[in-house]
């Protein structure tokens, strides 16, 4: 087992309404299999619960914890509930993120509520679980930090809170891996393109008043690799490499997980 | 279930430092093997590292045609497939641009940029011949440099050469995705091999050291984990990608 006896906290370790596996409840479960404890976090809780369900049947060990991400005082909260519960925090995975779900808009659309939501969802949870965390890592001197960001900072994205967000997130990993590199501590991105979860999928269809067919069908045109999205599983099986003593010698990575869609050009 | 079951590999420059590592990681993940190498001698020294293995070896050099032709033929007989090509060779005598001479910097392009052309091309084309295996027909991991990226300081023809790989990857990964090749690279900082003279010059440990912000410096074993990570089914979604493993070096 790649991560045996490791503590980790899955921000977002629930998922939106829809079919099949979201990127933070693969990456729970990845985790878990992985012999991993994993404190599963989530502003729904019934969500993280079903996720804890799911690694408990697999005879693993998990614990579900119902946080507002926004709050400081929440992401304390799970920090040291993880903390207290299992004796040390080995890796900290933030996933969560909204782009139309949070009312994200084009430039001249998006509200200021709409835009600080955002903000506060997508970069202030990152960052201040990151605050939390380093200095129980610094303790122990070790740990791994994995960042969920988005293909969007690279290619073209239509809406301006989760472009800018996740560009930061990026700039952010790399100013913590450096600045904690000394202390044994590694932080790496991630950059999900095309996924076929529910928060990218079945929230489009709702929103957009499409099938799910159809807006998986334009979505698997735009990917490079066999025409079709990518899974939560290709997002869980980087975030374990990442997250695992394999990746000892990678700090401060931006990797994506995109199907090659990064890469081409026109 | 090993991670590289059922696969067959063929890995270049694989007798001494990064290559032999990510050998030894593909044997133990269950990898059917040919390794080539121009030489079987272990630079770091000990048993060659086809008979350590107890894998077949093939004694060519990547920057010609009939050999790269040759070791991809050879390496697919056993199962008809060629599921990794894993190109490590490399070739590196140093010098700023004025100090190089021509046919060192011809060398260099030869094995480091030519010799990828010419592997992947042999490569794909047995990729192509056959079926999609767990997503996948073929996957090629290129083993490029933090050089090329950032200015390889006093060896201008490795940092071309290396700028070169990082290129083409991007090229067949796009070119080859329709058809289910994926083909990503490795960027190792730097790394300590077991490789004596400029590689480990006090001026270059120290540069490095004072460059790299984890509190030590790679070792192949680093650089041959996150090969197997993108040679395996676990990377089925990555393709075009350079992964550097250096330390932090570039988020610096």
């Amino acid at each position: 087992m790649r991560l045996k006896d490791r503590v980790a906290i899955v921000v977002g370790a629930g998922q939106s309404p829809g079919e099949g596996m979201g990127n933070g409840r693969a990456t729970a479960l990845t985790f878990a299999r992985e012999g991993a404890k994993v404190l599963c976090v989530d502003h729904n809780l019934g969500s993280a619960e079903e996720t804890v369900d799911m690694i408990k049947k697999s005879q693993g060990t998990a614990v579900a914890f119902k946080a507002d991400v926004t709050k400081e005082s929440d992401i304390k909260g799970f920090v040291a509930d993880a903390h207290k519960r299992w004796g040390r925090i080995d890796i900290l995975h933030n996933n969560v993120g909204v782009s139309i779900s949070g009312g994200d808009a084009e430039l001249l659309e998006i509200t200021e509520e709409n835009f600080d939501r955002c903000v506060a969802i997508n970069l202030k949870s990152c960052i201040l679980a990151c605050k939390h965390v380093i200095p129980i890592m610094r303790e122990q001197k070790s740990g791994a930090i994995v960042n969920i960001s988005s293909m969007a900072v690279i290619t073209t994205y239509p809406y301006v809170a989760y472009k800018a967000t996740k560009a930061a997130m990026v700039s952010f990993t790399e100013q913590l891996a450096y600045q904690n590199a000394q202390y044994g501590i590694r932080a790496n991105v991630i950059l999900p393109g095309l996924m076929n979860t529910p928060m990218a999928v079945d929230t489009r269809a709702r929103e957009f008043k499409k099938t799910r067919a159809q807006v998986e069908a334009e979505r698997d045109a735009q990917v490079p690799l066999r025409k079709k999205m990518g899974t939560g599983w290709d997002v869980a099986n980087a975030a374990l490499f990442l997250a695992s003593d394999e990746a000892s010698f990678i700090t401060g990575v931006t990797l994506p997980v995109d199907g090659g869609a990064s890469v081409r050009r026109g | 279930m090993k991670r590289l079951d059922g696969k067959t590999a063929l890995i270049t420059g694989a007798s001494s430092g990064i290559g032999r590592a990510i050998a030894h990681k593909f044997a133990e993940e269950g990898a059917t093997l040919l390794l080539m190498d121009v030489t079987e001698t272990v630079r770091e020294g000990g048993e060659p590292t086809h008979e350590m293995l107890k894998v077949p070896f093939f004694q060519g050099d990547v920057s010609s045609e009939v050999d790269a032709e040759e070791a991809v033929r050879r390496a697919a007989e056993p199962t008809g497939r060629l599921d990794i090509l894993v190109n490590d060779a490399v070739f590196n005598v140093g010098g700023k641009l004025a100090d190089t001479r021509l046919d060192d910097w011809n060398r260099t392009m030869a094995v480091n940029l030519t010799g990828v052309f010419l592997m992947c091309r042999a490569a794909i084309h047995q990729m192509q011949r056959q079926v999609i295996h767990n997503e996948v027909r073929g996957r090629i991991v290129n083993i490029s440099s933090q050089h090329g990226m950032i200015a390889a300081p006093e060896a201008a023809a490795y940092g071309a050469s290396k700028a070169g790989v990082v290129y083409l990857t991007r090229q067949v990964a796009v070119d080859y995705a329709k058809e289910g090749i994926v083909c990503n690279a490795v960027a190792p900082g730097k790394i300590l091999t077991g490789k004596t003279g400029r590689a480990v010059e006090q001026r270059w440990l120290d540069y490095s050291h004072a460059r790299t912000p984890l509190p030590r410096l790679g070792r192949s074993e680093d650089v041959a984990n996150a090969a197997l990570f993108l040679a395996s089914d676990e990377a089925t979604f990555i393709t075009g990608e350079n992964l550097m493993v250096d330390g932090g070096w570039m988020a610096g």
